[in-house]
């Protein structure tokens, strides 16, 4: 193998690939980065097994070949060479060793055969569609923070993208939750999208998700199977194993007749729920809201430090109502909200409360009360 | 590859074969044959497998009997082990004529009053010892009546009962085993080594002889005729014999001395009196400090009306009492004495009468726990001596070490001793630093008057301050550890250990005050557990509701999860309720649920207390050390760990050898 390429381009290159390689794995070869060089063009390519992600970047390519070299030390080699300088690299068979010259720098490192790297077997993909990067970010950025990291119920170690039909109309829906709130964001169906069966995209590869929606097109091709997840766009392709397992029937947890409803200014809200916070030490910071005609007390009781109390002007009409709710999981919501106002709607201080972002139909959150 | 794997498959299904055929042969053979009475001998022989299986347990016997017999001297003889010999000598009142032959009779016994089973208040009184040891040995007992001139013997062998004939003996009995399971080979084959044979009989001699404080005890080992030796001795020395005045102990001074000869001084140091008097049960015994403990929990011992008992319950229990004192995989060193009225516990369970069932055993658990608990709590100035003793061995040693390498320096050149002198003077300001006196008149040099006066406040209190346990601290070093100075000596406070644990005790009493916020789950969740584990759960229901944990019955197996405490943050509904119903179960409380919680407030309390590397100021060392003399348990931090060690200035005293 024998290509040159502009330091830059590689250096954002191998940044993006390197991002899913476990610094410590039992399999030495998934440290390692797959460079194949053919057609004017360097593909890069790195795996933990269950995500895949493949980077195309133009270069200079002499002689065609490909090896895998340790990618930690490849990116860093890469981000220490002049700004804008060339960089040769150059394949030993022999030795097996790859040669990175760039001006008077040279370094020399061992390679594994590229015949033992993991390539990801290809998949029918049974539907694939184009949608706007902008679209489906807004899909797992509102929802991931719903995700559960707790391994015993995988499940909800994700988000669950599906498409979603109702009364007559479609949507393209994501949905996250931990036990304790839900996240449930809807877009309008990307043209060409058919109907399939939903996925649960993994916690890793939905934060890895990133580099895909924010390098290069604004159209990105999505392609799902049983199995797989692909995000790819004109340079990168991102390839997922899905989650393993069924979503439960979030539906169900869905509160439909909640009748109560306070609009607030969500900074407002957000802030008094930080403010009153403060006396509490523990974990699992329990703030109470009674409401009132036009008005939102807040308060937090810690035993050992003292009280905190707060009062907001809400927009709120109904009969006086008592509920709790951990207060991070309250500012973990109201973070998601784009517009000045939202809308909570509570039933009882026993039920699940719902928030709706007032502008933003979109997009509908469940908390679980806390007994305070 | 394909080979291989093609030949592995063939030997499976020959193996597969060869089994069907066997099978199929063990399935040919059942033959009806007539239910018949089995012969006496085999019967006895059966009986026998479940009391004696090993030398060890046939000491147990013997000396129950002796202790029953009122014997107050017990001797033992063994060899080999005990397979080839074990005799039994006590001074008890023995038995008469007549009586010989029924005693090796099964179920004959003289201790059981009109045949009440729930009024045991002797070791034996199922009438199987003897008889079994006869069918499984060659046994000769002896004995004198008490007052009689006669005494006589009788002679078993493997189940043939012999005549009676006239005996040597002066008094008491004497009980000769011999030739163990030489009748059931396939026994004596399952026997360990002669060495461990005897372990385990030292062992059983030493519970017993715990239990019986006031009995004289022997051990000898005769396996090689002209050197006997004497493995085991406890003698019991009343207070007239001796001048000495021994330290009171509250539970009686045959059971302190007792204890020093089973355990060694060392061990009784680091030993706790317990007592707990009850309408119906009394608790009482010695328990190590939660800074002593052993690796396994060989030195755990139960009695129970004075019977050694194994018993996982019992255990349980300790282990709950000591669950947030002591490192996981750590043991105390505990004797515990559990006495009731025989209707309340029975111990009929097993022939060898290690298991017992109480009645009440909530109860039971809930004093023990107690009681423990409160020990623990009012020890909180003491400190294990094993701490101190590391350190005088760590002094010792690396004082030693010094003194030689300095020597040869110094013959060798001269002039490195003038440069050390040279150093130790440039270090000595700072050495300086760290004594209290001087940290308060730099620190308060250039501050006003008052805060001076402060300090000599303090100074002028030090003699005062010598009676409180810990102290009063006179140098912080290292930015870790404060050194105090007592009335007996020095102690050595880790600051951050010491204020965990007190964060995590205050922390611990508000949270029991206060009502445990519960967060509910969006999806609840439906836990398969069995109709016992749903209805145990289901009557502790507002127990658990109080702790967070909220349910509701789903059908009959399962239930519905609603709600978990908020503390615990994500956690694993199932499993949760799966280990309450467990521990419910077992223990009908909900200390799994507390354990859990405690373990986050201890982590909260970690994150909370004062960390090492931080410098305290003299009025902070001082309410450290007040904080600790009035937090119960401040020996430990939250991990066991010691918080402070103690130096004797007697210990000090043998590091200079000024004795």
């Amino acid at each position: 193998m024998k290509a040159s390429i502009e330091q830059t381009e590689l250096f954002k290159a191998m940044g993006r690939v390197q991002s899913i390689v476990e610094k410590r794995t039992t399999i030495p070869i998934l440290s390692n980065v797959l460079i194949e060089a053919r057609d004017d063009q360097l593909f890069l390519r790195t795996t933990d097994l269950d995500i895949e992600v493949l980077d195309k970047v133009k270069a200079v390519v002499e002689i065609p070949g490909a090896l895998t070299v340790g990618a930690n030390t490849f990116h860093e080699i890469v981000r220490k060479l002049p700004d804008g300088a060339l960089i040769q690299l150059t394949g030993n068979a022999g030795s097996n060793q790859l040669e990175i010259s760039a001006s008077r720098s040279r370094f020399f490192l061992s390679t594994l055969p590229k015949e033992d790297f993991p390539v990801m077997a290809s998949e029918d993909y049974e539907n694939e569609f184009v949608a706007a990067a902008k679209v489906i970010k807004r899909l797992f950025d509102k929802s991931k923070f719903a995700m559960s990291s707790e391994e015993t119920r995988y499940y909800l170690n994700g988000v669950y993208f599906h498409p979603y039909e109702e009364g007559g109309s479609h949507f393209l829906r994501a949905v996250a939750t931990d036990g304790h709130r839900l996240a449930q964001i809807d877009v309008d169906p990307p043209e060409g999208m058919k109907l399939f069966s939903g996925v649960i995209v993994p916690k890793k590869t939905v934060s890895e998700l990133r580099m895909v929606l924010e390098t290069g097109s604004d159209d990105i091709t999505i392609s799902v199977s049983n199995n797989k997840i692909r995000f790819s766009n004109h340079n990168l392709t991102l390839t997922s194993k899905v989650v393993d397992g069924t979503f439960p029937d979030y539906k169900r947890v869905i509160p439909v007749n909640n009748k109560k409803k306070m609009k607030v200014n969500a900074a407002d809200f957000s802030e008094a729920v930080d403010r009153v916070s403060t006396v509490s030490s523990d974990k699992s910071r329990a703030v109470k809201l009674s409401l009132s005609s036009g008005k939102l007390h807040l308060s937090v009781n810690s035993p050992e430090n003292g009280k905190a109390e707060d009062e907001l002007l809400v927009d709120y009409s109904d009969e006086p109502l008592e509920i709790g709710f951990n207060a991070r999981y309250l500012q973990e919501l109201t973070s998601q909200v784009d517009s000045e106002r939202v809308e909570f709607s509570f039933q009882s201080s026993g039920d699940p409360a719902l928030m709706q972002d007032m502008d933003d139909t979109g997009a509908i959150y469940v908390v679980m009360p806390m007994r305070v | 590859m394909a080979i291989q794997s093609g030949r592995i498959d063939l030997l499976c299904a020959i193996c597969s074969i060869m089994l069907e055929e066997k099978n199929h042969i063990m399935k040919q053979s059942p033959i009806r044959r007539a239910i018949v009475k089995l012969d006496q001998k085999v019967a006895n022989r059966i009986a026998a497998g479940e009391v004696i299986e090993r030398p060890s347990a046939i000491v147990k016997e013997l000396l129950e009997n002796s202790i029953d017999a009122s014997a107050s001297k017990i001797e033992v003889f063994l060899s080999d082990g005990g397979k080839s010999l074990i005799q039994v000598k006590d001074n008890g009142w023995g038995m008469k004529k007549w009586e010989l032959p029924l005693a090796v009779c099964r179920h004959a016994t003289s201790k059981l009053v009109d045949n009440e089973l729930t009024k045991v208040i002797t070791y034996g009184f199922r009438g199987e010892a003897l008889p079994s040891i006869g069918a499984s040995a060659r046994l000769k007992i002896q004995s004198n009546l008490r007052g009689s001139d006669d005494s006589w013997e009788i002679f078993v062998d493997n189940g043939a009962i012999g005549n009676i004939k006239p005996s040597a003996i002066n008094s008491g009995t004497v009980v000769e085993v011999r030739d163990l399971f030489v009748a059931t080979p396939a026994r004596l084959k399952f026997l360990k080594s002669d060495r461990s044979e005897t372990q385990s009989i030292i062992d059983i001699l030493k519970k017993i002889a715990l239990a019986n404080p006031e009995i004289d005890f022997s051990l000898t080992d005769i396996s090689t005729i002209d050197k006997a030796k004497l493995i085991g001795d406890y003698k019991f020395h009343s207070k007239k014999n001796t001048n000495l005045t021994l330290v009171k102990d509250p539970l009686g001074e045959a059971n302190s001395q007792r204890m020093k000869q089973i355990f060694g001084r060392e061990i009784f140091e680091n030993l706790l009196a317990i007592k707990f008097s009850g309408p119906r049960i009394t608790i009482s015994g010695y328990i190590s400090l939660p800074t002593y403990s052993r690796s396994n929990s060989s030195h755990q011992y139960f009695f129970v009306n004075g019977r050694p008992v194994w018993d996982k319950q019992l255990l349980g229990a300790l282990r709950a009492s000591y669950s947030d004192f002591i490192m996981r995989g750590r043991y105390p060193v505990t004797v515990i004495f559990i006495n009731c009225p025989s209707d309340l516990v029975d111990a009929n369970v097993h022939p060898a009468k290690t298991e017992i069932r109480f009645h009440d055993y909530p109860s039971v658990r809930s004093s023990l726990i107690s009681t423990i608990k409160e020990a623990i709590a009012n020890a909180n100035t003491k400190t294990s001596t094993a701490v101190s003793e590391k350190m005088m061995e760590a002094f010792k040693v690396s004082g030693h070490n010094q003194k030689l390498g300095n020597n040869i320096r110094w013959n060798n050149r001269p002039q490195t001793l003038s440069r050390k002198v040279n150093s130790s003077q440039i270090n000595e300001p700072d050495y300086q630093n760290a004594l209290f006196s001087d940290i308060s008149a730099k620190t308060f040099q250039n501050s006003s008057k008052e805060l001076i006066k402060d300090s000599e406040i303090v100074e002028c209190d030090n003699d005062k301050d010598h009676d409180l346990p810990l102290g009063t601290p006179v140098a912080h070093v290292h930015q870790n550890y404060i050194i105090s100075q007592t009335s007996k000596g020095l102690i050595i406070v880790d600051q951050h250990a010491a204020h965990e644990r007190i964060v995590y005790e205050e922390l611990k009493s508000v949270w029991s005050k206060s009502l445990v916020t519960s967060q509910a789950l969006l999806i609840p969740e439906i836990v398969e557990l069995g109709d016992e584990r749903v209805s145990v759960l289901l009557k502790f229901r507002t127990d658990l509701d109080r702790l967070g944990v909220v349910l509701e019955p789903f059908g009959n197996k399962s239930i519905c999860l609603r709600s978990l405490p908020a503390i615990l943050g994500q956690v694993n509904g199932s499993m949760l309720v799966n280990d309450l119903a467990d521990e419910l179960l077992e223990h009908k409380d909900v200390s799994v649920l507390e354990e859990k919680i405690e373990k986050i407030i201890s982590k909260i309390a970690c994150h909370g207390s004062v960390r090492s590397g931080r410098k305290l100021n003299p009025e902070e060392m001082t309410a450290l050390l007040r904080k600790m003399e009035g937090t119960p348990f401040s020996n430990q931090c939250n991990h066991g760990r010691p918080t402070f060690v103690e130096l004797k200035l007697t210990e000090i005293e043998r590091l200079f050898e000024r004795n």
